[in-house]
């Protein structure tokens, strides 16, 4: 099966931790020059164009031009549907696999107790 | 009749989880069996389902006179390694999802793998995020509570 694109959507394009690296970055809300997140990411300019192309084309972040230089915002919104819907099953599958092994090592438990407890002699 | 064309609103999700459950695996399996029908909970008390467990069988919410809620069927069961579901789960949207409990055991361990993959309809309408706030307070509750409970039995 063909990858999708990482343009598809907004899960796709934050899958790559890079790019999840720019928009931890980007996340004080101001405005950043291409160059400032080269400086803190440690990566070539081209390459922290791409991604910061990709984050675009999918609404996480907006441009603005300004003489040479190019100005990166984060937008919240497209995220936040993306991390509720994520974080609303993350919260109530961890419960379910969460209370499945607490009550399996009790009954476990409960099991061995029983098999090593000694049989009535009178019995 | 109102048609609306929109796109980047179909998504896709992945969540995995493996655990390992000091408990044979025929133990951890009907546990599990139990878990997803009558012993289901909501930070409000129990919220029993009903789950078939056989190939095609339902599994669903059931509140009586007629009414309830499905959340899917049993794409595949083989006790006690494997359950797997298809189906919305509890999603009122165009979203279609593949769940997968795969069972090992290995010395006395049960490993549990865990795998939710999911794909659907994503919008900001504010009935459906209203929804969402609902669902995320009950279950963030939910867990605050369990790790209160957990951390008074480690001291």
């Amino acid at each position: 099966m063909a990858r999708a694109a990482t343009t598809s959507d907004v899960f796709n394009a934050i899958a790559e931790p890079r790019r999840r690296e720019i928009i931890g970055l980007l996340d004080d809300g101001r405005e950043w020059a291409v160059g400032d997140v080269v400086a803190r990411v440690k990566v070539g300019q081209p390459t922290v164009s791409k991604h910061l192309g990709v984050l675009r084309k999918v609404g996480v972040v907006t441009m603005v031009k300004r003489g040479q230089h190019r100005y990166y915002k984060l937008q919240a919104e497209p995220l936040k549907a993306v991390h509720d819907w994520a974080k609303m099953y993350e919260r109530y599958w961890t419960h379910q696999i969460n209370r499945i092994k607490e009550r399996a090592e009790k009954k476990a438990m409960d099991r061995i107790e029983r098999e090593n407890r000694p049989k009535d002699p009178k019995k | 009749m109102a048609v609306t064309i929109s796109e980047q609103t179909v998504h896709t999700l992945q969540f995995l989880k493996e655990e390992e459950i000091a408990a044979p695996i025929d133990v951890v399996f009907e546990t599990l069996l139990e878990q997803m029908g009558p012993e289901n909970e909501t930070p409000q008390g129990l919220m029993p389902m009903v789950l078939e467990a056989w190939p095609g069988g339902r599994w669903y919410r059931d509140l009586g006179d007629g009414a309830g809620h499905f959340w899917g069927h049993v794409q595949a069961i083989k006790p006690p390694s494997l359950l797997e579901i298809c189906g919305p789960l509890f999603m009122s949207y165009p979203a279609i999802s593949n769940v997968q409990y795969r069972l090992k055991e290995e010395n006395g361990v049960t490993v549990l793998k865990f795998v939710h993959r999911a794909m659907g309809y994503i919008s900001h309408d504010p009935q459906i995020e209203e929804g969402w706030t609902h669902v995320e307070s009950g279950w963030g509750h939910l867990l605050t509570r369990m790790h209160a409970a957990v951390a008074r039995r480690s001291k």
